[in-house]
């Protein structure tokens, strides 16, 4: 058993085989050797490591990626947005959770997770206008009209595929 | 969204097309400024490379900016649109330059690096256009003409740089051939040279032969004799071969004429109407083809099922490393009794020799059998009879071409008692580039013909234009497609050019 402090100072028991999913982990594990000493997530909260183990409990046992799947020109092309059944229903929370999980999936590197909490948001992105995507994220229009306008007009070959 | 650091934006974005990509663009400036992020066009670059014709290499795209990334995607998506959709405006480029009273044949038409279009007439007529961007109305401005009352132009090829265009001109007597070249300078303005003839590249010929294909790069020139042979001239050296054509049968072979020919690396190809040969080169001929053409074999391959009269062969592809060297090259001809035929023809020098030709499409217009064309097609496509083909039947075709990429195709088609002529645009069914990088994976050394598992698709021909002809000076004679542009010229038997 491993176990992890969150920056809200909470304290996770979790199974060395669930929690090494997250290379960061697992690389201060081989690094450090066999201990009792807790490892401390700082940037991780409490809410958002929950969610986070639970990921890496469902997944446990699963190959991991190897480091240059990136590289392949094939895993490139094949790239597609769909989610697994389960992943999806695990993924549904609200917005903040959602970003504040890509951002600990980034964090312990956990590369699987990650993918599925980025191809969330280009899901909820997907086909929507400029007006939109400014409602879904609460942006700030701060063009001045001739700038919009400019842009507009600029990018018009995208428009009505 | 934005609240979390740039990496995982453009991780994000990773997942996104490119409307979308623009419509972020358009919401704030920070995310206006996030799409211009080079790494993302150069993703979206990789995402994208089935529409574009050309696979772009890694070294052509290391050299790009952002912006020059996205004008390249943003083309390709426009050109990928409009392909299939019918063309409205035609632009006219007459041909007669103010003498009404000739009207010079065209004889071949053809793109040239998807910027110039080059039209060789008869009564010795050479014009080069240079044709107008994809984004800016039609336009054709003439760079380069030539006209002679006793050399005739019959045959071109444009140099492995890209940077020379040669010509070849037969005597009006046809004993003899010289060689014409336009340097095509895309580094300074005036971006041409005008033409002028190759010194030493006068050679003497025979009134029965006929010059087929050049390559300036070789300085070879290829010429049938009838039936039975041809020849091959070096117009530097003058070095010169007499090459048998290979007959198995002597009734079928009989009628086995040639159609086309093509040097690919040691080897000259053949196509003729019930076979693709490769007969090695002569070492003698060319300095570059060395000393290895001795020991390669000569190699056949015969078309499943039909005939062609005449082939549109595309640029040819090479994948050469140490251990392989392979040729690809996408054809398409015209059966007249079944149909089009969508071809890649694959020629492998290293390891081992080998030819063979996979049907990558038939679009059937059958006169005389429809189960004979319907039986090539794998079972899992639909019966042609039921895609409305049948209009297709009693119809013939007068002209067609493969784009330098042979990702995108048309013909022109005539049904009878009908004036109108049918201009159809295709995409090809299979990715040639897929196809290429096939047979690099799996070296299949077999001679056989249509060694393809995935079988041919049916080719799914797009009507975008319809042109009356009440007599034959607007029958349509020649046409040549720019793959990368998507730009189509068509040519009437009375000597007028239209740019569709």
């Amino acid at each position: 058993m491993v176990l992890l402090v969150t920056s809200d100072n909470v304290q996770f028991q979790v199974d060395k085989e669930v929690v090494e999913r997250s290379v960061l982990i697992k690389n201060m594990l081989e690094d450090v050797g066999e201990s009792d000493q807790s490892i401390p997530l700082a940037n991780v909260s409490s809410s958002v490591l929950k969610k986070v183990i639970e990921y890496c409990e469902h997944h446990r046992g699963e190959p991991l990626p190897s480091a240059d799947a990136d590289q392949n020109q094939d895993e490139t092309r094949k790239r597609t947005t769909d989610i697994s059944e389960w992943d999806q229903k695990f993924i549904t929370v609200d917005q903040e959770m959602l970003f504040e999980i890509i951002l600990a999936a980034n964090y312990l590197d956990i590369k699987s997770l990650l993918d599925v909490g980025c191809k969330t948001v280009a899901n909820m992105i997907k086909g929507k206008t400029p007006e939109e995507i400014r409602r879904l994220f609460n942006i700030v229009n701060d063009f001045t009209p001739e700038e919009e306008a400019q842009i507009k007009k600029e990018n018009e070959w995208a428009e009505d595929r | 969204m934005l609240n979390i650091p740039i990496e995982l934006q453009l991780h994000i974005a990773n997942f996104l097309d490119v409307e979308t990509i623009i419509s972020l663009r358009k919401t704030c400036t920070s995310l206006y400024q996030f799409t211009h992020d080079r790494s993302l066009w150069l993703d979206l670059l990789s995402r994208t490379h089935d529409i574009f014709p050309q696979p772009l290499s890694a070294s052509d795209s290391a050299t790009l900016s952002s912006l020059q990334l996205e004008h390249l995607i943003k083309t390709a998506i426009h050109i990928e649109r409009m392909w299939l959709l019918p063309r409205k405006d035609p632009f006219l480029i007459t041909n007669h330059d103010g003498m009404e009273d000739t009207s010079p044949y065209i004889r071949h038409l053809a793109f040239v690096s998807d910027r110039y279009l080059l039209c060789l007439a008869s009564e010795g007529r050479i014009s080069l256009w240079k044709i107008s961007d994809v984004f800016t109305p039609f336009a054709a401005e003439v760079v380069a003409t030539f006209a002679s009352s006793t050399w005739y132009p019959c045959a071109y090829h444009l140099n492995a740089a890209g940077s020379v265009l040669a010509i070849a001109l037969t005597h009006v007597e046809g004993l003899a051939a010289r060689m014409l070249t336009i340097s095509l300078n895309t580094d300074s303005f005036p971006e041409l040279s005008s033409p002028r003839l190759v010194t030493p590249g006068e050679f003497s010929i025979l009134p029965s032969q006929l010059i087929r294909a050049i390559n300036v790069d070789l300085e070879i020139a290829l010429l049938s004799n009838m039936m039975t042979s041809f020849d091959i001239v070096n117009w530097r050296t003058k070095a010169q071969a007499t090459v048998a054509l290979r007959n198995d049968d002597p009734v079928e072979d009989l009628w086995n004429l040639m159609c086309a020919m093509r040097i690919c690396g040691p080897y000259v190809l053949v196509f003729r109407m019930h076979t693709v040969e490769a007969y090695p080169l002569p070492p003698h001929i060319s300095s570059e083809v060395g000393e290895r053409s001795d020991i390669l074999p000569l190699l056949r391959c015969r078309y499943p099922q039909a005939n062609y009269h005449r082939a549109s062969l595309a640029k040819n592809t090479c994948i050469k490393d140490d251990e392989s060297e392979i040729y690809g090259l996408p054809m398409l001809a015209n059966d007249p009794l079944h149909g089009m035929f969508h071809f890649h023809v694959k020629l492998t020098v290293r390891p081992l020799p080998s030819l063979s030709v996979s049907l990558l499409g038939i679009r059937p217009m059958t006169i005389a059998s429809p189960q004979l064309v319907a039986s090539q097609l794998p079972e899992n496509q639909p019966d042609p009879a039921l895609l409305g083909i049948a209009r297709d039947t009693r119809s013939f075709v007068s002209a067609w071409a493969l784009g330098d990429h042979g990702r995108r195709g048309v013909w022109v088609g005539r049904s009878r008692a009908s004036t109108n002529r049918s201009v159809v645009a295709f995409t090809s069914p299979r990715d040639v580039n897929s196809v290429i990088e096939g047979d690099r994976m799996g070296s299949n050394n077999s001679l056989q013909a249509n060694e393809d598992s995935e079988g041919p698709m049916l080719i799914d021909g797009h009507l975008i234009k319809t042109i009356q002809s009440y007599d034959l000076r607007d029958d349509i004679t020649v046409c040549a497609v720019s793959d990368t542009t998507g730009r189509i010229a068509l040519g009437a038997r009375g000597g007028s050019i239209t740019i569709i």
